[in-house]
């Protein structure tokens, strides 16, 4: 179970929305080939999840390894360190190994696992590379859940979607993720009740007026922002998996519909993760075109005798 | 007379004007010409911007495909044909991971313009680089949906393939007794 590509053609935050809705766990791999004025991006990256959360991200390029790091910041002596390092460890974290044995505070593993992703925030400027995901299904066998790199891990985890939203936020440079930002003519539609992340100001404000019909640019005037910046929010929000984009039609023929066929809002909402749906006004319900079943029947008959 | 209208639709490429030629008995109304000529298609109101197919069971009885431009330039004609159809099919070029959030951004707004029945057809699964259905369905969305669309793999160059896809779609009409007495 793989999913390769390209960075052009498949963005990062794409890839981690995808990992976070599929609650995927696996091994990323991550090649960056070109970085512009960041040559100190290039390089190979291992970034590993568990069921949609970011566990654990290794350069391979400029490798250490987590208890390497551990012992450089002096928390750790060498010689604790290399006994560590000796000795066979239990399946689980090294991070969450060395708490246990009070060897390490939340504190300072917090601190490590902030170091690790940010680096990931910084894969957001890459503008080419190619990736493969190794997914390991909860099926897979146990061969390949050894693999886990325990002794890289912190213990701690984010949603592969709050990368992409952290990431977002401190972004300064959007020369690369220009082309991402969804059109100011664009309308947003919520897919969630609510947010399960905490958003910012000016998040909530987009947030609140998504009703699949305002376009960017609309909201931007009711809220007194740049159209800039509410195209910066909406892409965070789309990424984070709480609304999508959608565009909008300005026809003649639209308003009609909406005033001779029946309004019908459906609202879905599925116990998982709270998804909602909000349905369309429009189909030909108009007795006269609707279907004898069979009818229908009648054409799946002929469908198969003639092309079957 | 009973009429069964059925849109296909999606991103540029995805096989749209070629699923509709597999399987018409007629020679489709090829507007891809036309289409090109942004002016020319404005000056036509609303007659020639998408393929047309037809398949007559008999003399009461007919099947009428609606391909929509897959151009967002030319949204219009969605609005005209898919509040019309009874159902639809969504064609995903499985091979082009960049079309893909246009594919979303398109199926969000199909989904606002019609309850209509869908099922999403993933085209060039041939193709080495074609991603999994799991995968597109994640992709686009699909568990959004009140009804979660059916995904089916077809080769638009191949009638038979595209029969399936149809009859796919139909038995999702009945099923979900949507546009049905
Ligand atoms: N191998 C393969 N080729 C396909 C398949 N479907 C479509 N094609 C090819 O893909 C190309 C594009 O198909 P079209 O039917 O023109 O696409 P379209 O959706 O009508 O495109 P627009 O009208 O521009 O939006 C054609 O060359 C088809 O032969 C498929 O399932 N497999
Ligand atoms: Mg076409």
């Amino acid at each position: 179970m793989t999913i390769s590509g390209f960075l052009e053609s498949f963005s990062f935050p794409e890839l981690l929305r995808l990992i976070d809705l599929g609650s995927k766990s696996g091994r990323l791999i991550l090649q960056v080939r070109s970085a512009e004025n960041k040559p100190q991006l290039m390089g190979l990256y291992h970034i590993w999840f568990q069921e949609g959360r970011l566990v654990t991200v290794i350069n391979r390029s400029h490798y250490q390894s987590l208890i390497t790091q551990i012992e450089n910041r002096g928390w750790l002596s060498p010689f604790v360190s290399r006994r560590i390092a000796n000795s066979r460890l239990p399946d689980i974290p090294l991070g969450s190994y060395l708490e246990e044995k009070k060897l390490i505070t939340q504190q300072q593993l917090n601190y490590l696992f902030q170091t690790q992703i940010a680096q990931v925030y910084q894969l957001f400027e890459v503008p080419v590379g190619c990736f493969l995901f190794h997914e390991i299904s909860p099926q897979s066998d146990l061969d390949k859940k050894k693999r886990i790199p325990w002794l890289e891990m912190t213990g701690k985890s984010i949603r592969a979607a709050e990368i992409s939203l952290n990431a977002l936020r401190l972004q300064k440079n959007w020369d690369i993720l220009a082309e991402q930002l969804p059109e100011s003519s664009y309308a947003l539609t919520k897919l969630v009740k609510q947010p399960y992340f905490k958003l910012i100001p000016l998040e909530w404000q987009v947030w609140e007026l998504a009703d699949g019909q305002m376009p960017l640019k609309t909201i931007a005037g009711e809220i007194n922002q740049p159209v800039l910046n509410v195209q910066k929010a909406a892409l965070s929000l789309i990424m984070a998996g709480l609304v999508d984009e959608m565009p909008i039609v300005y026809s003649t023929s639209a308003t009609k519909y909406k005033s001779d066929r029946p309004n019908l809002s459906l609202v879905h909402v599925s116990p998982k993760n709270s998804t909602i749906t909000t349905t369309a006004e429009n189909q030909p319900s108009n007795q006269e075109d609707r279907l004898k079943v069979s009818f229908l029947k009648t054409v799946i008959d002929f469908l198969r005798s003639k092309f079957g | 007379m009973e009429i069964l209208k059925i849109g296909i639709t999606g991103t540029v490429g995805a096989g749209k004007t070629t699923f509709v030629r597999s399987i018409s008995e007629i020679d489709v109304v090829n507007t891809d010409r036309v289409a090109s000529d942004e002016t020319a298609l404005m000056k036509a109101t609303t007659t020639v911007a998408f393929d047309f197919g037809r398949l007559t069971l008999n003399s009461g009885q007919i099947l009428h495909l609606y391909g929509t431009p897959g151009q967002f330039r030319f949204n219009f004609m969605w609005d005209i044909l898919m509040p019309k159809v009874h159902g639809y099919v969504f064609l995903v070029d499985t091979s082009r991971p960049q079309d893909f959030r246009a594919s979303r951004r398109l199926l969000n707004y199909m989904k606002q313009k019609t309850q209509s029945p869908l099922i999403v057809g993933l085209t060039h699964a041939d193709s080495h680089k074609a991603w999994k259905s799991e995968d597109i369905a994640l992709t686009l969305g699909l568990s959004n949906f009140v009804t979660k669309p059916p995904i089916i793999e077809v080769n638009a160059t191949n009638s038979h393939s595209v029969a399936q896809c149809l009859i796919l779609l139909v038995e999702q009409l009945i099923q979900q007794g949507i546009n049905v007495v």
